[in-house]
């Protein structure tokens, strides 16, 4: 009996007076808290307690930093433990005399049963391992997917929504680039929107990473465009990509991500780059004054280009595509880091891994509806949510309790994989 | 000019009768579009500026069309695109353009910043008193752009950085300080106890110059042998009269102001073309000014190379290697091309010609 291992002796000696509430309190925990996390998270405190221990004693940055990477479980872990301890006490309450007393501990017990919950999902988390990225600001582009102006329209109401959803936030976001093709503009559903080719919002706010990353994928949309005549509902879909970018200041830099450091990932010799500039053809200087300031980079090694022509000062377009060309290069190599994890493990994981290709969210403009396909979270008002007003919180809200999820699933195989490996080794020696 | 196929104007016609006037200058529609984006922008916000208002009412989108056609019109007939919407962005700056005086160009901003670099990267800023006070002198001023954005690029680094710059034209100097002050509000540039300073003088007045050592020298309680300014840079008027005829585009010749281009004729020259009068003046209040950087744009590769070669006769007598010479080109930090050559003999020695594109800048340094 797995569960067993989870109930203290107190619990036990109150077992004939309640037996509803033990059962409770302990199948919650082990729902919450399979017993390799819980043994994990055990580990790093007792390592974290040895490292503040010497820390005490004599100062070493190198040991400060990796107890303050540990902190955060062993914090987790002492709040998981002392709600534990508390519905122990609470319970041994229920012998009290005292009708009253019994009471009150019901009350309270049901309560903390409702926090521990949440104590041991905060506790799980805290063990995934933190996304490297997850304190960097981040570029959001967009860009239609194959097939029609229809995609290009709704390109740009996505688009505008993240661009409202900032707003609304107070994050501070900037318009890197934003290119239409030529054809009128269309008004589905009140807002005007226009052909667009690729837009890249860029998000300053450090975390902004972590806080949009749950929205890179497909976007499909199905409504009648303004242009159909025959009203017919049309499917398409918008391509959401979520890089990871750069604070202004280099010295806010998290994770070592240095782009001047050669082992970064975003690390780009300059060598490698073809720039090519769009010239005043002639004598230039005084002789011109056209301004022709797009400019196009390509990363040779890799192929990837970025082009740009948005503003009126070549320098601006100059750094603007640095600044989306370092991110990309970034993200691919990590995809390819991630990959090469992934083929060596050769499990069950890497199914449930992000794709480009997957759909992740549908906007339905008939029934009002907004659907994340993972979180499976339905909302409806769906002209707020394409204003990015609160019905998007929500959405986002859930896409990002979704990955928490997700990770701890993920850290839950690979630890149990783990011990598996372990046991069978054991096993092996042992006939040996 | 090749006239424009029917078939493109039936294109842009399509997509907007306003990318169809703009298509004449633009010539392509790639940069009609790009420019028409700008125009629509621009009116977008002139137009929330002033009403204050989110929503659009219709009176509100009336003016704003009447508005676009307007500036479209304007920029149609050739009109540039920088004096119909008022400002041209530079480096970091937004600086502000009138008809009268001259647009800052995207070559000038190139080799600013290159300057601004180099200037950086060769000063000691741990040395006691040396290099926090940078002194820079900007020496036909127009629009106020080098020095400002020179300013802006410095600041950080030298925490008593002054800027003082010069035109012979009170509209220039007039626009200049309203660029400072543009730039300041903005939150772009940071003037303390007027580090900035903008003033009208004509270059070639040798009262001038005797009034700059004067101050300069005094400044530091007395006269020394040092630089009395450690930057010196001038964007001044190059072009030759056959030139501006021949090689510059109808807009700058139509609307901009000649003088800010092609040198006024002076007898003071023997030999030299008059297009290149100017630099000689430049040299030598260089050489009165001993300044550590300079740098003078120049119009092309072989007016570059007969600048460089001025420079290196002037400065022959304070022996060798403490005067270098480069020229670079319009990207100085660009990869050159292959048929680009990367130096040049000049006077017998081997001159440096760095980046990619038209020569566009002579590069002095002296090593104090
Ligand atoms: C080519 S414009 C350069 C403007 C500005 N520095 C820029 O880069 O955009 C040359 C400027 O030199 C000024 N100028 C012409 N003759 C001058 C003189 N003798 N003394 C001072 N300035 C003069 C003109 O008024 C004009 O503003």
């Amino acid at each position: 009996m797995l569960t067993a291992q989870w109930v203290c002796r107190r619990c036990i000696n109150a077992l004939p007076r309640n037996r509803q509430l033990l059962r409770l309190a302990s199948t919650d925990a082990s729902a919450n808290l399979p017993p390799v996390l819980l043994q994990r998270a055990r580990n790093i405190a007792a390592e974290h307690d040895k490292l503040a221990a010497s820390l005490a004693n004599d100062f070493d940055p190198k040991t400060a930093k990796r107890a303050g990477e540990l902190s955060r479980v062993a914090e987790a872990l002492k709040e998981w433990e002392a709600a534990r301890s508390s519905v122990s006490e609470l319970t041994t309450l229920f012998q009290s005399q005292d009708a009253e007393l019994r009471q009150l501990a019901k009350d309270e017990l049901s309560a903390t049963n409702a926090q521990i919950d949440t104590l041991a999902t905060a506790l799980s988390a805290s063990l995934t391992p933190r996304d490297p990225f997850a304190d960097m600001p981040c570029l959001l582009e967009v860009r239609p997917g194959p097939g029609g102006m229809e995609g290009r329209y709704f390109a740009d109401a996505v688009f505008r929504m993240y661009r409202q959803y900032c707003s609304r936030k107070g994050i501070r976001a900037n318009i890197l680039k934003y290119e239409t093709v030529d054809g009128a503009e269309s008004s589905t559903g009140g807002a005007s929107e226009s052909p667009l080719q690729e837009a890249v919002l860029e998000i300053l706010n450090a975390g902004a990473y972590d806080q949009f990353r749950g929205e890179a994928g497909m976007h499909r949309v199905q409504r009648v465009p303004s242009t159909e005549t025959s009203g017919r509902t049309h499917t398409s879909a918008v391509a959401v990509w979520v890089l990871p970018s750069f604070p202004e200041d280099e010295a806010d830099m998290p994770n070592e991500q240095n782009f001047n450091d050669p082992n970064s990932l975003f690390y780009v010799d300059p060598r490698e780059v073809k720039e090519e500039k769009m010239r005043a053809s002639g004598a230039g200087g005084q002789h011109v004054n056209k301004t022709e300031s797009a400019i196009r980079l390509t990363h040779e090694p890799t192929g990837i280009t970025v082009s740009m022509q948005d503003s009126r000062s070549q320098h601006r377009n100059r750094q603007a595509a640095w600044v989306l060309l370092r991110s990309r290069i970034g993200q691919r190599r990590r995809e390819e880091r991630e990959e090469e994890a992934w083929a060596l493990r050769n499990s069950v994981l890497s199914k449930d891994k992000i794709t480009r290709g997957n759909k992740i969210r549908t906007y339905n403009y008939s029934q009002d509806r907004c659907t994340d396909h993972r979180s499976g979270l339905d909302v409806h008002n769906l002209p707020d949510v394409l204003d990015g007003g609160e019905t998007l919180d929500r959405v986002m809200e859930s896409t990002k309790e979704w990955l928490v999820k997700k990770d701890i699933e993920t850290l839950i195989a690979e630890e149990e994989a783990d011990a598996a490996a372990a046991a069978g080794k054991g096993a092996k020696k042992g006939k040996r | 000019m090749p006239r424009l196929s029917f078939s493109l104007f039936w294109r842009a016609h399509r997509v907007s009768p306003h990318l169809a006037t703009l298509l004449p200058v633009c010539r392509d529609l790639i940069s009609a579009r790009n420019e028409l984006r700008w125009i629509r922008q621009h009116v977008v916000d002139l137009m929330s500026h002033t009403s204050g208002k989110t929503r659009t009412s219709p009176q509100t989108k009336n003016a704003q069309i009447a508005l676009l056609t307007r500036l479209c019109r304007r920029r149609g007939i050739g009109v540039p695109l920088q004096y119909v919407l008022g400002s041209q962005p530079f480096g970091n700056l937004d600086i502000k353009c009138r008809p009268g005086v001259l647009i800052p160009r995207p070559e000038t901003e190139a080799w600013v910043t290159h300057l601004a670099d180099i200037a950086c990267r060769h000063t000691d800023t741990n040395r006691a008193g040396g290099a926090a006070n940078l002194r820079v002198l900007d020496l036909c001023l127009g629009s106020g752009c080098i020095g400002l954005l020179l300013h802006s690029l410095l600041e950080r680094q030298f925490p008593r950085l002054s800027v003082r710059g010069f035109d012979v034209e009170s509209d220039a100097v007039v626009l200049a300080r309203q660029n400072l002050v543009h730039n300041t509000r903005r939150g772009l540039l940071h003037n303390p106890n007027d580090s900035i300073l903008f003033l009208d003088a004509d270059i070639f007045d040798p009262a001038w110059l005797a009034s700059l050592v004067r101050h300069g020298g005094r400044e530091h309680g007395r006269m020394r042998r040092g630089p009395v300014v450690d930057v010196l840079v001038s964007n001044p008027p190059y072009i030759s009269t056959r030139g501006f005829d021949r090689d510059t585009e109808r807009s700058v010749r139509n609307y901009e102001p000649k003088r800010a281009l092609v040198p006024p004729p002076k007898p003071a020259i023997a030999d030299g073309k008059p297009e290149d009068v100017f630099y000689v003046r430049l040299l030598e209040i260089l050489e009165v000014l001993r300044s550590r950087f300079a740098v003078f744009e120049v119009g092309d590769l072989e007016q570059a190379r007969r600048v460089a070669e001025m420079a290196i006769r002037q400065f022959e007598g304070v022996g060798a290697g403490v005067v270098k010479v480069e020229i670079w080109r319009d990207w100085p930090d660009m990869q050159p091309e292959e048929h680009e050559v990367d130096s040049m003999e000049i006077s017998g020695l081997q001159i440096p010609v760095k980046g990619s594109g038209n020569g566009r800048a002579v590069f002095i340094r002296r090593a104090t």
